[in-house]
């Protein structure tokens, strides 16, 4: 009687072939995780119906079509309302280069005050979202050199821009004239030999190509003119004869003084024959600083301490001296002065000095003295933790990981402290 | 080569439902033997289990207990089915093919190789009176088409045993005896046909034998003769005197005698001439001798009001 | 394979006529069709972001729909309109007729996953203004996926109703699609206790892996730089085999069972 037979062939190839794609499942894994997996957890206020959207293959256009709200939101100033929109778009597709680079460039820059001068406090934000890209996508250059360019250029600390760019620089589809950075972070943070050494390696790179075409040789010109100049530079500054001595004295010196509530007038003297010299000027809670780095923060999040008050302005200097009326009074989010007592700081670094001025005082103010305000600076970059999958040399991750070479500089830095009582003109009348 | 086509030993299917608290038995110790070669009519009123036997045969349920054997083989072995073929009760096809797609169909099924498969197809076609309506969609089709489709599908493999469940059901009369003679011509080709019916009338004039099947059971199996032997002959005779009455009821018929007019009934069973001789003894006057053959229907409504299994 | 072919041609035939069937093709078509659209909305590098990833989109939830749709009903209304009773009395077995059914079914989708590549292809070769071919690999991973989708749709249509069918594939698509993500996040957080990790961790072994095919974020942002895409590629695909084999065999070993 043909019953129903028992089959146990077929049972035991279930078995097998359950174990199978076990096995595959968990070779396949590690994989997806890193090439294809959301990376963040999900954010809330996403609503039930964008969910259902998201875990189906319309998540990145969800993404895009916010990005695109996003901009809206960008020329009408909506500040505000881009941030959310940056952390939801970032989620449903996180390996879309613009989002980051856009989203951090917008942090690092487009909060202002009434005077145009950005509010830094969003500045360690920006470098979280973009550190967080960065693990999204770490074989991926552009990113990177968002990070190493926000060190170089906003936060103006050449110093720690030298890592990222040399991650970025690990990557053969790297823009070629990006590659440039690295050379002039090099030379910014006084690392005049890694700088010619940079120059000359890509200076022997586009000479390879430089018959291929039009823009292949004229790489190669700007590169060849480069590493000309840089050796020049240094051999004018620093070489045997030297341009930068005997150092000049700066006679640096600087006030400040409460006007109306809110509203400082600082101004000082920097003897610096030459024009191109500019002196930073920084209000903050006292004994409080922002610190930059990434590691700063433990998660990413778009909230900045609204207590902290924290200003920075950069005044030029002509004919030795300086002078500008800051008026905070108009931006109490930027400034609330909540805390007791503030320090106003006034710096002057030569690194981002302009050329003519670099060329008498050097990029490192060998060739500047002070009596009073003369601070000789030493540092490493802060150690960045590459990621796991980032596509980079042994030699590089190490370097990067464990920095070991120690850059020094001189500048001058005068700090006043103020109490609340005398910024507000709480009381008695101002200074 | 046994000659049995189809045996049930003891063969029983219980449907315990998930839910139901009362399983019901299908078919209940089902024993059959179909010969080859045969025409076998499987009787019984709706619910009977007709179906379900036939499913059983074919591999499509299994049998809660015993065991069902067709051409030989354990019933369901897929090898026995390029031998049988199956006409389901109210066939249903894939509509949106044609007639001459749906066999096709059918014919792949069975591995047979072109150009084989389309000089079968057009025969069947051909056959069952569909040719010209064998480019119409299933969809168009009237059900004495579906009907003969369904046939046409039966014939593809040339079977041994055509397993046919009510064949003419919704069927009009004329197409009754279309099939009627179809199966007539398949038996002349000796084949065995398993036809499952609660209609009487065609199919006692082809079954050889029938089995009738109530609630499951067996309740009649016989030769169509046999079953319906045991009809009576009605003898009418006039100027009858009253003495004739003891004795013909000793004969076991039934006797009325009114005015001289004499009417018995009685059974079929030789006694008929001592009737005639007794009355005719008596100076009796026979009018007629009519024999009342019973029709598988008396058999049928007696067995089920019967409800007695064999 | 004679039978299992017919029996598939069959089931392609029926399946492609299927009034709702077409209506989603023909919704997705139109979608794919009108969504160069919203390239300028966007712009730029946007554009092409915006416009391939909402053709994915488009063709990965017409895949599930069609899937679904198609499998849960293929072998119930067999049963139900008695159509499979004159195929298993042919010499049918019931694995060919399982078999069958599933080629009909690939085949159904893989005929709709054309239809809409080569209208997906065209929409981005004029929006884009470049014929893109990274897309192709896209849509087969996509294609799997539906397929391994069915091929679950399948198994449960052996033994629940279309309508229990629709959720409960539903069900596991989604969660098919979320574990990995779920175990990820888990892993990455140092608090979660083996206890709940380790469930998680199996429940991602033995539950079919829709995430493993979606592959089209790379696609849309061009500049990622995948990490073995050759191994994972054919680890996805054979995986993908694996499972609709266990899954057919399933099937068979439970509808042999099964009386109709
Ligand atoms: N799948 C099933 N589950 C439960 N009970 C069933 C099932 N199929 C049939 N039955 C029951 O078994 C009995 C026999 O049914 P079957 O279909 O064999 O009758 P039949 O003789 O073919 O009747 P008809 O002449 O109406 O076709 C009926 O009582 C029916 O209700
Ligand atoms: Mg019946």
């Amino acid at each position: 009687m043909r019953m129903r037979r028992n089959h146990a062939g077929l049972k035991v190839l279930v078995v097998v072939l359950l174990i199978v794609q076990a096995v595959l499942q968990w070779r396949i894994y590690p994989l997806w995780v890193r090439n294809y997996a959301p990376k963040q957890a999900a954010p809330i206020g996403l609503s039930p119906d964008q969910l259902l959207v998201a875990v189906a293959g319309f998540r990145e256009f969800l993404a895009a079509i916010l990005w695109v709200r996003a901009d809206g939101f960008f020329h009408s100033g909506n500040y505000d309302a881009v941030l959310p929109m940056l952390r939801l778009v970032t989620w449903l597709d996180p390996h879309n280069l613009d989002v980051y680079a856009t989203g951090a460039w917008h942090m690092g820059y487009n909060f202002t005050d009434e005077s145009q001068r950005s509010d830094r406090r969003y500045i360690p934000l920006a470098l979280k979202f973009l550190e967080e890209g960065i693990q999204n996508n770490p074989a991926v250059w552009d990113l990177y050199f968002e990070m190493g360019w926000m060190y170089f250029h906003k936060i103006q600390d050449p110093t720690n821009a030298v890592p990222w760019m040399r991650l970025a620089n690990e990557h053969p589809d790297m823009i070629p004239a990006r590659r440039h950075l690295l050379a002039h972070a090099y030379f910014k943070s006084g690392r005049f030999d890694d700088a010619v050494d940079w120059w000359a390696k890509l200076f022997l790179d586009a000479e390879k190509t430089r018959h291929k075409d039009w823009e292949s040789s004229n790489l190669y010109d700007v590169r060849q003119n480069n590493l000309e100049d840089t050796i020049l530079d240094i051999l004018r500054r620093y070489g045997p004869e030297p341009e930068t001595q005997p150092p000049v004295d700066l006679g640096f010196d600087a006030t400040v003084k409460v006007i109306r509530p809110r509203v400082l007038l600082v101004e000082g003297r920097l003897g610096i024959p030459t024009i191109g010299a500019r002196v930073t000027v920084i209000l903050r809670d006292k004994g409080r600083t922002i610190n930059y780095s990434p590691k700063a923060l433990e998660t990413f999040t778009f909230e900045v301490d609204p207590k902290f008050t924290y200003m920075q302005d950069s005044l030029a200097v002509r004919e030795e001296k300086f002078r500008r009326e800051i008026d905070m009074s108009k931006d109490p989010k930027m400034y609330p002065f909540k805390a007791p007592e503030y320090e106003v700081e006034f710096i002057f670094d030569p690194r981002y000095a302009s050329p003519n001025v670099q060329a008498r005082i050097g990029s490192d103010g060998v060739g500047m003295y002070d009596a009073r305000y003369l601070e000789e600076v030493r540092e490493k970059p802060a150690p960045v933790e590459v990621p796991k999958y980032a596509k980079v040399s042994d030699e590089v991750r190490r370097e990067v990981e464990n920095p070991t070479r120690e850059v020094s500089y001189r500048r001058v830095r005068k700090v006043i402290t103020l109490t609340r009582e005398q910024i507000l003109m709480l009381g008695k009348r101002g200074e | 080569m046994s000659d049995i086509a189809i045996k049930t030993v003891n063969l029983t299917k219980r449907y315990s439902g998930l839910w139901s608290k009362h399983p019901v038995d299908a078919v209940k110790n089902l024993n059959l033997e179909v010969y080859r070669g045969e025409i076998f009519g499987f009787l019984g009123p709706n619910g009977a289990g007709k179906t379900t036997t036939i499913k059983i045969l074919l591999g499509i349920i299994y049998p809660t207990e015993g065991e069902a054997y067709v051409l030989g083989k354990p019933a369901g072995d897929p090898k026995n089915h390029y031998k049988i073929s199956y006409l389901p009760e109210n066939p249903y096809f894939y509509d949106y093919m044609t007639g001459r797609e749906i066999l096709t169909f059918y014919a792949r099924l069975f591995g047979i190789p072109e150009p084989e498969r389309s000089k079968r197809v057009e025969e069947l076609l051909d056959r069952v009176g569909l040719s010209r309506a064998a480019d119409q969609p299933l969809r168009t089709y009237s059900k004495g088409m579906l009907q003969r489709i369904g046939l046409a599908q039966c014939l593809i493999n040339d079977p041994e045993l055509l397993i046919l469940d009510e064949p003419t059901a919704g069927l009009d009369p004329i197409a009754h005896i279309d099939i009627r003679d179809l199966i007539l011509e398949l038996r002349n080709q000796g084949k065995t046909l398993f036809i499952s019916s609660h209609q009487l009338s065609d199919v006692e004039r082809v079954c050889d034998r029938v089995a009738i099947l109530n609630k499951g059971m067996l309740v009649r199996l016989g030769k169509i003769e046999e079953l319906l032997a045991g009809g009576h002959v009605e003898i009418i005779a006039d100027k009858v005197s009253d003495n004739v009455v003891e004795p013909i009821r000793q004969l076991g018929g039934k006797v009325s005698l009114h005015d001289g007019r004499l009417i018995v009934q009685q059974p079929d069973d030789g006694s008929v001439d001592r009737v005639i001789d007794i009355v005719r003894a008596a100076g009796g006057h026979i009018i007629s001798v009519k024999p009342y053959r019973r029709t598988l229907e008396d058999l049928f409504v007696e067995t089920i009001q019967g409800g007695k299994s064999v | 394979m004679n039978a299992v072919m017919a029996i598939a041609g069959a089931t392609f035939g029926e399946a492609i006529r299927k009034r709702i069937l077409i209506v989603i093709l023909l919704i997705a078509l139109l979608i794919i069709l009108i969504s160069p659209a919203f390239g300028p909305f966007a712009g730029g590098r946007g554009a092409r972001t915006m416009i391939i990833s909402f053709g994915f989109g488009v063709i990965q939830l017409a895949g599930t729909f069609i899937a679904i749709i198609m499998c849960t009903t293929m072998i119930p209304t067999e049963i139900e309109r008695r159509t499979i009773y004159t195929i298993l009395s042919k010499p049918v077995q019931r694995y060919q007729f399982v078999l069958g059914k599933f080629f009909g079914a690939i085949g159904t989708l893989g005929f709709m996953y054309l239809m809409m590549g080569i209208v997906f292809l065209i929409a981005t070769r004029f929006a884009i203004g470049e014929f893109d071919a990274r897309i192709i690999p896209g849509l087969i991973m996509f294609f799997f996926q539906s397929s391994l989708l069915a091929a679950v749709v399948l198994f449960f249509s052996t033994f629940v109703s279309p309508l229990v069918n629709y959720f409960l594939s539903g069900g596991v698509f989604l969660l098919g699609n979320l574990l990995s993500s779920f175990l990820e996040t888990i892993q990455r957080n140092p608090e979660v206790t083996p206890l709940t990790r380790i469930p998680v961790q199996i429940l991602t072994l033995i539950l079919p892996n829709f995430s493993n095919f979606n592959v089209q974020n790379p696609i849309i942002n061009p500049e990622q730089v995948i990490t073995d895409p050759v191994a994972y590629t054919v680890q996805t695909l054979a995986y993908a085999l694996v499972y609709m084999t266990m899954l057919l065999v399933l099937s068979m070993l439970i509808f042999n069972q099964r009386e109709m």
